[in-house]
């Protein structure tokens, strides 16, 4: 095994493949996107080359550009207060020993994870309905209480995005439980026997021992939620098609809508870099922010 | 390890700058496809008679689609014994699948085309001319001279015979919820408004609109500008209008005055075809607009309770004069054969045959009028309503476009999202025109 790791030629063997592989589907593509997205391209004929026209409408013209960055800023700090906020109350009190039948609350709190996107759309679109014609269970409730707050929870962008950021998390949170769960049960047991010893409450003990030692979760959880955040397009897709007009655009969307609706590849694919670049500055605050030796025991 | 790691990159670098060399050249990536026939000189098959297969891409998905197409390639058959077709599905997926086969010059040897990806596919000239193809068939002369337009490209030339006499979008109403809530049927503006305000009193939906389908909402638009302004949306998408001028002006005002009044469902945004068609049938909804294709069968459905509306929103006393304004009509479409295909003399002079079969058959099996002046009988007995319109289209004064005959494809996506926007009220009509104006500009001067 020695003689294998000293063999140079050997190493280049074993790694070439995935290299190659690594280059044609992930290097290659960023690449050619970066070259498009300098071209006027309706991604069947040749383009033109414009510079950096794109970028320059993008960035001052474009006002559904400023509307997709605020969605894709929004979306995500919603479904990460919801998913880790929740997920983490959720876990601890799953893993505590007092709790009986932890294991049925777990899979039950998985299940809308295993559900499609588009069943889980599906569903929340009847429950959201609000047409005098077709009152959907939300609003129905709010009618059953007598409280008036029946609304179309998705003819306002706003309103839209807080309920479709909502969606993700409760689609998603199974997945945070489940690993804020794992996270804590390797949490070795005499952490806490000895906080108890020296009288800590359960409370003190969670905010003390199992938050830091989370650490390297939260930031793997937050770099899954925000970069899916970022990213995200089905909900808008499935539930508003980005509307009403655009409010409900994200840069995912409105990457899509440029190229496929638009036949304008050229300016989707300025759109898709910027959203790459905007997907590596999140990776690298996290990762400057919540590393493990910048937290305090 | 620095020195191993930035090798690696290197070689990846390398790597995709080669394939990066490789790609690109769309214009030049354009592969023959299936075999048969006879090779001549320039690698392409004449027609001598051999069995040939042709791959055709073509609308096959619901019954009557079908049922048109199984027909006019059994009648192809009489003409062209020795060619098979082999069928492939057209997606419902906004054209993707074709623009990819484009790219990677995959093209299937006949496949349907519209005007707008005749123009994009042909940029680079990879569709065969088919003029001499139609004038050989009889396509040339036989075609209704009300029809002849759109047979040519702006190019002056032909690459796909249309097949279907223009459908328009229209208003339909619902007898049955106009008489039992006492509501006279609209003619013009003012008693379109007032009928939506009773209805809206009384609880019923006044109009069914599938708004999650955007061009539907920029439908209604159209509708309401082409009364007083007979280009709508056309004059928008050619620089010949701009949405700040009176009257288009006007009709945005006019649409946001309905909606305030309670025009639309709190839903429309998310109602789909189906969901808008299911409250119109089942009474829930007193008005629906669809296309003229949907009309046989909501005659067949409702009977007697269907009413035929020509768009009843012009102003009083300038009913009969904007009642052949039409909204939607024809546009440049059919089928289309690549350069590219093995097949390409067999292939063109088969999809302008199949054109016109594909015409007769829809106006045998489904009742209509034909583009052809010649026009086979209907063998479906139709309802008096259809009846009607067949006699009315003689009367079309002009016509618009269907949204997704727009040629101007950035500001037809920019148009739907304002027309959806204004349909929620919440923008003014001087700024749905100031940011549809901005996009004619911005779109025109690229």
């Amino acid at each position: 095994m020695k003689n294998i790791f000293k063999n140079k030629i050997a190493i280049a063997v074993f790694i070439f493949p995935t290299l190659l592989i690594y280059t044609v589907v992930v290097f290659y593509p960023i690449v050619q996107t970066l070259i498009k997205s300098l071209y006027n391209w309706d991604g069947i004929n040749l383009g033109e080359f414009v510079g950096l026209k794109h970028y320059i409408r993008l960035f001052t013209k474009d006002s559904v550009f400023k509307v997709s960055i605020v969605n894709g800023l929004l979306y995500p700090t919603i479904t990460v207060l919801y998913q880790i906020g929740f997920g983490t109350v959720i876990a601890l009190i799953l893993s505590s020993k007092k709790i009986k039948g932890s294991r049925v609350f777990r899979s039950i709190y998985f299940i809308p994870s295993t559900l499609s996107t588009v069943i889980v759309c599906k569903l929340w679109l009847a429950m959201l309905a609000s047409d005098s014609s077709n009152v959907g269970l939300i609003n129905r409730i709010f009618m059953l209480l007598g409280i008036n707050y029946s609304q179309n929870w998705l003819a306002n962008g706003l309103s839209a995005i807080i309920v479709m950021a909502f969606l993700t998390a409760w689609q998603g949170i199974g997945n945070t439980i489940l690993l804020i769960y794992t996270a804590v049960k390797s949490i070795p047991e005499q952490y806490y026997e000895a906080a108890m010893l020296d009288g800590a409450t359960s409370f003190k003990a969670h905010r003390h021992i199992t938050i830091p030692l989370l650490s390297e979760t939260y930031k793997l959880l937050l770099i899954l939620i925000i970069s899916g955040g970022l990213r995200a397009f089905d909900h808008m897709y499935i539930m508003t098609g980005g509307g009403p007009g655009n409010a409900t655009s994200t840069l995912t969307y409105m990457m899509y809508k440029s190229a496929y609706i638009s036949g304008n590849f050229g300016y989707a694919c300025s759109i898709a870099v910027t959203l790459v670049l905007e997907c590596l500055i999140f990776t690298l605050i996290i990762n400057r922010f919540v590393a493990r030796e910048r937290i305090n025991f | 390890m620095k020195k191993n790691l930035v090798r690696a990159l290197g070689i990846a670098a390398v790597i995709t700058l080669l394939l990066s060399a490789c790609g690109g050249d769309t214009q030049n990536s354009t592969k023959p496809q299936s075999g048969g026939g006879t090779e001549t000189g320039t690698g392409e098959n004449v027609d001598t008679g051999e069995d040939v297969t042709l791959k055709l891409y073509a609308n096959y998905s619901d019954d009557q689609e079908k049922d048109t197409l199984d027909r006019a390639i059994e009648e192809m058959k009489k003409e062209m014994p020795n060619v098979t077709v082999e069928i492939e599905p057209a997606s419902q997926d906004d054209g993707q699948k074709l623009k990819t086969y484009a790219a990677s010059g995959n093209l299937p040897d006949i496949f349907k085309s519209d005007g707008v990806d005749i123009e994009t596919f042909n940029r680079s000239g990879s569709l065969v001319q088919l003029d001499e193809y139609a004038k050989e068939a009889g396509i040339v002369d036989d075609i209704a001279d009300a029809y002849k337009d759109a047979l040519y490209m702006p190019d002056g030339h032909i690459y796909a015979v249309p097949w279907q006499s223009p459908w328009v979008n229209s208003f339909y109403g619902n007898k049955k919820v106009f008489e039992e809530n006492g509501v006279k049927i609209p003619q013009n503006y003012d008693e379109f408004l007032a009928a939506v305000k009773i209805f809206n009193e009384k609880g019923i939906l006044p109009y069914a609109l599938f708004g999650k389908e955007k061009q539907w909402c920029l439908h209604l638009y159209d509708i309401m500008v082409t009364r007083k302004a007979p280009d709508g949306i056309k004059g928008l998408d050619e620089n010949s209008a701009k949405a700040s001028d009176p009257d288009y002006l006007e009709a945005a005002n006019k649409l946001i005055e309905l909606v305030d009044a309670g025009l639309l469902s709190k839903d429309v945004f998310n109602t789909t075809y189906d969901q808008a068609k299911a409250l119109f049938t089942s009474d829930k909804a007193a008005m629906f607009m669809t296309g003229t294709w949907a009309l046989n069968g909501l005659e067949q459905e409702m009977g007697d309770n269907l009413v035929l509306m020509y768009y009843p929103l012009a102003p009083a006393g300038s009913e009969e004069s904007a009642k052949w304004n039409m909204s939607g009509g024809y546009s440049q479409g059919g089928f289309s054969v690549p350069e590219y295909s093995k097949n390409k003399e067999i292939a063109a002079k088969y999809a302008v045959l199949l054109s016109r079969k594909v015409n007769d058959a829809f106006v045998a099996l489904e009742g209509g009028s034909s583009i052809y002046k010649d026009a086979p009988k209907s063998e479906k007995e139709l309802g008096p309503i259809m009846t009607r319109y067949i006699a009315d289209t003689a009367n079309f004064k002009s016509m618009s476009k269907f949204d997704w005959n727009l040629s101007n494809q950035e500001l037809k996506t920019v148009m739907e999202d304002k027309t959806q926007e204004l349909l929620t009220g919440s923008i003014k009509a001087e700024d749905f025109a100031k940011e549809i104006d901005a996009a004619i500009e911005e779109t025109n001067n690229k």
